[in-house]
């Protein structure tokens, strides 16, 4: 069933989003609710809370699918904007203070330490990745781990591409140079 | 400026984001296919809400009056149209009140004015 819509942008499939379809919403689900999630958790560093605050952005993309101005922005580009500021508002709120829940609590399932090693590569990168100047951070973040193209990179920075493009330029330089001492664990890790 | 061999190569580095990026992305795996079948259940757990709009023309009104809108090619074709259709439907107008002359001897234009009798203004009383 959701085959067919496979060819349908993402504004048509909130179009039938509209006129009740849950067919058009799951297929939505399926294309961004990952990408999503991890924009989440980079901007929340808590999956708890990242799986909450895009939880809540679904319910509101399905409850009140009007919210959606075709006219204004492409879809990804909205709803990047309603996930990060849900997310951010919710850290105000919260002013997280405490590591999370059972951040301490020891991982015993099978092959636990496997993924605790790539996790742990993982948090190099992502460390790396936060020492960078925000708008640098931001830009890698949305080409290199969001997936998004150039293109609607440089819409979500309000930037235009050649700028979108530079500016990435430099953030590739300076994530290469800060994962420098990192080299050898990332790549006996990813490559 | 460093040294660029100790650095990691801009592939090495597109490597290390695309394989981070696939894990995340991993829709065959258990957490992220749980999150994701989660997420396609919201339909059924939760009510769409009506959208309200007082009508076409409240919504109309509602759409053009966006500044955004207003200042954008399509708003400046329609503020031009717009002006073009009232435009002509006033040279119509205009040219059919033309036909028809106005006899100027029914009006009288100070009868209003000076409404009552002749008498109560006569010098005499």
């Amino acid at each position: 069933m959701q085959d067919s819509r496979q060819d349908i942008s993402d504004e048509a499939l909130v179009a039938q989003v509209c006129e009740g379809n849950s067919q058009a919403f799951a297929c939505l689900v399926d294309r961004h609710g990952l990408r999503f999630r991890a924009i989440a958790m980079r901007t929340c560093k808590d999956q708890t809370l990242a799986e909450e605050m895009v939880q809540e952005a679904f319910v509101k993309l399905w409850t009140k699918p009007a919210a959606f101005n075709a006219g204004k922005a492409r879809f990804t580009t909205w709803f990047h904007r309603v996930v990060v500021n849900r997310c951010l508002d919710e850290l105000r709120k919260k002013k997280l203070e405490a590591l999370p829940e059972g951040y301490d609590a020891v991982d015993e399932r099978p092959g636990a330490q496997a993924e605790l090693e790539a996790e742990g590569s993982k948090a190099i990168l992502l460390s790396a990745l936060n020492r960078l100047p925000e708008r640098q951070k931001s830009a890698l973040s949305l080409s290199y781990l969001d997936g998004y193209s150039n293109m609607e990179a440089a819409e979500i920075m309000e930037l235009n591409l050649k700028a979108y493009e530079s500016l990435l330029v430099r953030a590739r330089a300076k994530m290469r140079e800060e994962l420098k001492a990192e080299k050898t664990d990332l790549l006996s890790a990813y490559a | 400026m460093p040294d660029e061999k100790d650095m990691l190569s801009d592939k090495e580095l597109d490597q290390i984001f695309e394989k981070v990026r696939t894990q995340e992305y991993d829709t065959q795996s258990l957490d992220n296919r749980a999150f994701l079948n989660q997420l396609s259940a919201i339909p059924s757990m939760h009510q769409q809400q009506e959208v309200v709009t007082d009508g076409l023309p409240g919504s109309l009104i509602e759409k053009w009056l966006v500044p955004s809108f207003l200042l954008s090619a399509r708003g400046l074709v329609s503020q031009g149209a717009f002006a073009l259709v009232l435009l002509a439907s006033g040279i119509v107008t205009g040219l059919e009140l033309a036909e028809t002359e106005p006899d100027f001897d029914d009006y009288d234009i100070s009868a209003s004015l000076f409404g009552g009798d002749a008498s109560d203004y006569s010098i005499d009383g």
